[in-house]
């Protein structure tokens, strides 16, 4: 991707400063560095480079630096594999950025611009990653509409804080405290993420408003009105479960599907509003929290404390395997079996070879 | 109106930071090539037309 980013300024088309660093850590230290100045700065990264990054992650975050990136989802070594699942976006999902998954190459163009003016409102200033699935969704094509740039500049308004480096202003940024400020710290973010709940919404409503395209902000149900069973997903795979639904609907079942697009901050509201509108639903991971299970299964269920519905958790795509139809369609099977109240406490293996 | 191409969510994501107008992107990209290499080719590029070769 950032290939391509580096092909826009060698073209001329573009006049961002393009640094090449000598690692990821580096990339973000360079990102930081450049937000700490009040400049809008853009990294990317994947796989075992956001995991090199991962110290410089929790300083932006902290830092409260509106740094935008975008991440490649890809599996986590050992055994070493580059194709596409959700590990290693799961595992820094506590490092204070807010965490968007892209459905498609569209979603993932609109979703990039979005960000900005998410991270760089000033109630909200916080870094966000731009999650699109390795390989199905960065190496696929598909027919795109880029937007004029006379629009995304009436959309995105220049960077402008006062979280910067100023003579004028001294200040001292990214700094050492004590007992007695750290809490109090981790406070002020934990309510920026609350406000960013909001924003999220309110900046998608504001870019279908103006582009035409929108998606729901941090959730969208699609064909859960009158839904029994419903399946939750993030990134590529909502394009296959979406297709299965049609499918399914077509031959008279009720199903839906319900796309979680902002995993940071965490919906939880709309998974408390829900606690009794399906008779079960199951979440599809891309990951595994070692222990414990499906990674958004685990946040799932919490959020459904107390619901009556069944609730399954499924593991699959891991490393790249492929996410089938049929898959999707024998999750759905597993789900009109479930009784109600009965949850799945240990991972449900989808495709496994042995 | 926009223009509609046939893009890679890479490529679309890439156009997405072009649009966003960043100061700066700072990248460790393993397969990149230096933007002198990226511009030499470009150069390259107009001679063969210009020289018709």
């Amino acid at each position: 991707m950032v290939e391509k980013v580096a092909d826009f300024l060698a073209e001329g088309e573009a006049d961002y400063e393009y640094m090449m660093v000598e690692s990821e850590h580096s990339a973000m230290a360079a990102a930081l560095g450049v937000s700490m100045m009040g400049a809008r700065a853009f990294t990317a990264t994947s796989s075992q480079g956001l995991m090199y990054m991962a110290e410089m992650l929790n300083y932006t975050s902290g830092g409260r630096h509106p740094v935008v990136m975008v991440n490649a989802n890809r599996a986590l070594a050992i055994p070493w594999n580059i194709y596409g699942d959700h590990s290693d976006a799961m595992a820094m999902r506590d490092c204070g950025w807010i965490m968007l998954f892209a459905e498609s190459g569209q979603e993932a163009l609109d979703m990039v611009i979005q960000a900005y003016k998410i991270a760089e409102d000033k109630d909200v200033m916080l870094p966000v990653m731009v999650n699109v699935d390795g390989f199905t969704l960065t190496h696929t094509y598909d027919v795109v509409d880029i937007p004029e740039q006379e629009l995304v500049d009436a959309y995105l308004p220049s960077f402008d804080t006062a979280n910067k480096m100023c003579l004028e202003h001294p200040k001292t940024l990214c700094h050492s405290v004590g007992p007695d400020y750290y809490t109090e710290a981790k406070i002020a973010q934990q309510e920026a993420f609350e406000v960013a709940k909001a924003k999220i919404v309110a900046c998608d409503e504001e870019f279908e408003a103006m582009f035409g395209r929108g998606y729901g902000g941090l959730i969208e149900e699609y064909c859960c009105d009158d839904a029994e069973y419903a399946l939750v997903a993030m990134g590529g795979t909502v394009g296959t479960v979406r297709d299965v639904v049609d499918e399914l609907r077509a031959a008279g079942e009720k199903v839906g599907l319900i796309k979680i697009r902002g995993f940071r901050p965490f919906p939880e509201e709309y998974f408390q509003s829900v606690k009794s509108k399906f008779k079960a639903m199951g979440v599809i991971d891309r990951s595994l929290c070692f222990g414990v299970g499906g990674t958004v299964f685990g946040e799932v269920k919490s959020a459904l404390y107390g619901s009556e519905m069944g609730l399954k958790g499924f593991v699959l795509g891991l490393g790249g395997r492929d996410i089938s139809v049929d898959m999707i369609k024998e999750m759905f099977a597993e789900l009109k079996e479930c009784p109600a109240g009965e949850y799945s406490d240990q991972p449900i293996f989808v495709g496994r070879r042995w | 109106m926009g223009k509609r191409a046939f893009l890679s969510a890479n490529e679309a994501a890439a156009y997405g930071v072009k649009l966003a107008k960043p100061d700066v992107v700072s990248a460790y990209p393993i397969t990149h090539k230096p933007l002198w290499w990226k511009r030499l080719r470009i150069s390259w590029q107009k001679a063969k037309q210009i020289m018709n070769i």
